[in-house]
């Protein structure tokens, strides 16, 4: 099988519809996606129709759809409305319904074993659950509850499960990382991310930037994060950041910074490690971008056509989906 | 608009007739109450010749005089969210429309009223309260003419003519005669609008007494405190010396008001120095400093309340920076919560200290942030339609006034101008809003346009 050719990669297929596709999640050797809204329904596409659309299949949230797995049989959806939702995909019903943190839910991760899921809210923890069950497992802390300064609540935006699944990764507003393992609860690592974030805000008062996206490298002794250097400007225009850091060290082995006025939102690494493709949304409707995965360098920059809220990429990773702003995109990498 | 509780009369005015020639007169220096005047001596410790020793939160300590000080003047505290805050994060939630943002909405202390669920605190005090949701003004800038226009009433009755602000008609209007303290003090979290000189309130021809002390990033004045090279009994020498030689200067020209203005300032700077401790939380307890939280807005407000205490008439505290024109949603996250805790910390202090039937809190800025999400998750500029505050004096609590349209696009009802906000203030506080003054080339103008409402609504 020939390798697939980044100078080939296009837009296959779009969807249009109004307003902001924020989450994605897809159906396992399959074109169907799952789609989180702002207007609080799930829709899908199945990308496989020859004139694909989104239809409005799911609602019971209360807020934004922030953020999507599937397990199995199951959706399960998380919302700035607090609550998990788990939901029967084949007969179209809900299934459950989690009261699962204080505050707003950011991120979803599942391990691969698709045994745990992982939340993280405002709440300031991460918490485990039992992916097919929905008990609560854990309880994971350690994290600030204010930010240095000038006192405002801290914000936990993502998380990721290593490949292995034996630890869970999350990160702050203050661009503190913290990793459990999965098994004990025991912190096994935490770090600061240096460039993602400075307490001194003097212009504005508050920052823009930070960690937006995280994900463990193949062999899971890495964490790379993205999203935009710390600013004190009115509105974003950063620079585009992304660091790799040797989790366990809290040791950085690499950084790129790209352009202005572009935050990172999603990042997914290639299955063999080839590429990593990270996509900016709040700030830039500019370009994907394929970077080496080992030297900070860009290997291909692709027009995106829209912000872009979330992306998932297939099991082959010869095509991947990206929602955004209006609209959800199939794109191909031939070979 | 919604109502609660058992209702009070409309504010009361002098009739005019509908030129408003009865009602209109030349604008005093103070309000004219002897007994305000009497008032204003006892709080200097007899001022006419020691400047202020003994002025501050000393005189304050006693219960006799702070009750004196606490009947008669009347002051505002306005709290302005500088770079625009979002009306829908606020006081205007659209939760489940298309711009009404992921967050959810807690019901108050109004019934049927709801607010934003990142303002618990306010929400459980809104019966004390009033809301306008529907002003409305053409400004969708941070800067320039809009700006100067919004400040100072957006009035359409002067040409050219640069009218005062707000902030230094107000200072005018509630200060006294020989006050040490300032009139106007403006305080600045963050540093975005001062440097381009925005949003920054202008005497204009009302003269350099009402313009404001600005304290920007800090909770005091530069140089309020002698250098270390200058004792305080050498500077005292020299203000005296200063003194004797201004008083020689002066006697051939007591009616030359840039000397009187000059000899002035220097006792204020003398005055502003003796009152550094006004300026100094520390001497809060610990309580109290806890309540109103450990940002820089807290603390300034903490500072505010001191000052009003100590006989400011008008500070304005500048909180910012409010433009979220990215990722609104997490600004508000953070900066609501913050203007939630210390509004409420605020008005209670206040209310505990007997200070709010005297002190008017208005919640203003230069404008608010669009219906529409944009790409970026944020909210742009927006003049048509958002929502103010006023709270303690003069004002009837737990009116809700106006309202938006189902996307918050438009008003619905009731829509309020700055003009009228501007005479609403100034009615609460005891000031007839038309009022003339007289501008450099001799005409008289209103404080505010002829013939503008204020909003009786929501008054006392």
């Amino acid at each position: 099988m020939l390798a697939p050719n980044l100078d080939r990669v296009r837009i296959s297929k779009t969807v249009t519809h109004p307003g902001d596709f924020l989450s994605v999640a897809r159906e396992p050797n399959s074109e169907r996606l799952w789609i989180g809204h702002t207007d609080f329904k799930i829709y899908t596409i199945d990308f496989a129709a020859a004139s694909p659309t989104a239809t409005a299949i799911f609602e019971g949230h209360n807020s934004y759809v922030s953020a999507l797995r599937v397990i199995g049989a199951s959706l399960v959806s998380a919302s700035w409305d607090r609550k998990l939702m788990w939901w029967d995909i084949q007969n179209r019903r809900l299934v459950r319904t989690v009261a699962a943190h204080e505050l707003w839910i950011r991120q979803l991760a599942v391990n691969t074993a698709q045994s745990l899921l992982a939340t993280v809210s405002d709440d300031m923890t991460c918490k485990l659950w039992d992916a097919q069950s929905g008990r609560l497992v854990r309880q994971l802390g350690g994290f600030e509850e204010r930010l240095p300064r000038y006192d405002y609540p801290n914000k936990l935006f993502v998380c990721a499960f290593s490949p292995d699944g034996r630890h869970v990764a999350a990160a702050d507003e203050a661009c503190r990382v913290i990793v459990w393992e999965t098994e004990s609860g025991r912190e096994a690592a935490r770090f600061d991310a240096s460039g993602f974030f400075k307490a001194d805000w003097d212009r504005n008062n508050h920052p823009y930037g930070g960690i937006r996206c995280m994900a463990f490298t193949l062999d899971g002794r890495s964490l790379a994060l993205a999203g935009m250097e710390n600013t004190d400007v009115a509105i974003i225009n950063g620079k585009a950041l992304v660091q790799i850091f040797d989790w366990q060290t809290g040791r950085k082995n690499y950084e790129l910074k790209l352009g202005g006025n572009i935050q990172f939102e999603c990042l997914s690494f290639h299955p063999q490690s080839e590429w990593l493709l990270a996509a900016p949304g709040a700030g830039g409707a500019g370009a994907l971008y394929f970077l080496n995965s080992a030297q900070p360098r860009v290997l291909k920059e692709t027009p995106a056509t829209m912000q872009t809220f979330a992306m998932t990429v297939n099991e082959a990773a010869d095509a991947f989906y990206t929602v955004g702003r209006g609209k959800a995109l199939k794109w191909e990498i031939p070979a | 608009m919604i109502r609660i509780g058992p209702g009070k009369p409309a504010h009361k005015m002098p009739k005019k007739d509908w030129k408003g020639n009865s009602m209109t007169k030349r604008i005093p220096v103070n309000c004219g109450s002897p007994e305000h005047a009497f008032n204003r001596r006892a709080f200097l410790g007899g001022v006419g010749g020691a400047l202020a020793a003994t002025v501050g939160l000393d005189v304050l300590g006693e219960p006799l005089l702070a009750n004196q000080l606490q009947r008669q003047q009347k002051r505002v505290i306005m709290l302005f969210l500088s770079g625009g805050a979002s009306q829908f994060e606020t006081w205007d939630p659209k939760p489940g429309r298309a711009t009404g943002g992921p967050f959810q909405t807690i019901q108050t202390s109004i019934p049927g009223y709801r607010i934003c669920e990142l303002m618990p605190r306010m929400a459980t005090r809104m019966h004390k309260t009033a809301v306008i949701r529907s002003f409305s003004s053409p400004n969708n800038e941070h800067a320039g003419r809009g700006v100067t226009a919004i400040l100072s009433g957006e009035r359409n009755d002067v040409g050219t003519l640069r009218t005062p602000s707000i902030g230094c008609l107000l200072a005018r209007e509630l200060s006294q005669p020989g006050s040490l303290v300032p009139d106007h003090v403006g305080l600045y979290t963050t540093y975005v609008g001062f440097n381009n000189n925005v949003q920054v309130d202008f005497a204009s021809f009302l003269g350099a007494r009402h313009e404001p002390i600005h304290i920007l990033n800090g909770l005091a004045p530069d140089g309020n405190q002698l250098p270390a090279f200058l004792t305080d009994r050498d500077h005292r020498d020299r203000e005296t010396l200063r003194d004797q030689l201004a008083q020689g200067f002066q006697a051939n020209r007591e009616r030359d008001a840039t000397v009187a203005s000059h000899r002035m300032a220097y006792q204020r700077v003398r005055g502003l120095m003796d009152n550094h401790r006004l300026f100094d939380i520390s001497q809060e307890p610990r309580t109290i400093r806890d309540r109103y939280g450990h940002s820089l807005f807290g603390q300034q407000a903490l500072v505010a309340r001191r000052l009003v205490e100590a006989g400011v008439p008008f500070v304005r505290l500048n909180r910012g920076w409010w433009d979220s024109h990215g990722e609104n949603f997490e600004i508000h996250a953070s900066l609501v919560p913050d203007l939630d805790k210390v509004m409420s910390a605020l008005l209670e202090d206040l209310e505990q200290r007997g200070l709010i039937e005297n002190t008017l809190v208005v919640t203003f800025a230069e404008m608010g942030r669009t219906p529409q999400i944009n790409a970026m998750r944020g909210r742009d500029h927006w003049g048509r339609c958002w929502s103010v505050t006023l709270s303690g004096c003069g004002i009837r609590g737990g009116v809700v006034h106006g309202s938006t349209n189902a996307d918050g696009t438009d008003v619905a009802q009731d829509r309020v101008s700055t003009a009228q906000f501007f005479a609403t203030i100034f009615r609460a506080v005891g000031i007839d809003h038309q009022k003339e003054y007289t501008a450099p080339d001799g005409r008289p103008i209103m404080l505010t346009p002829y013939h503008t409402q204020p909003v009786s609504a929501v008054l006392a």
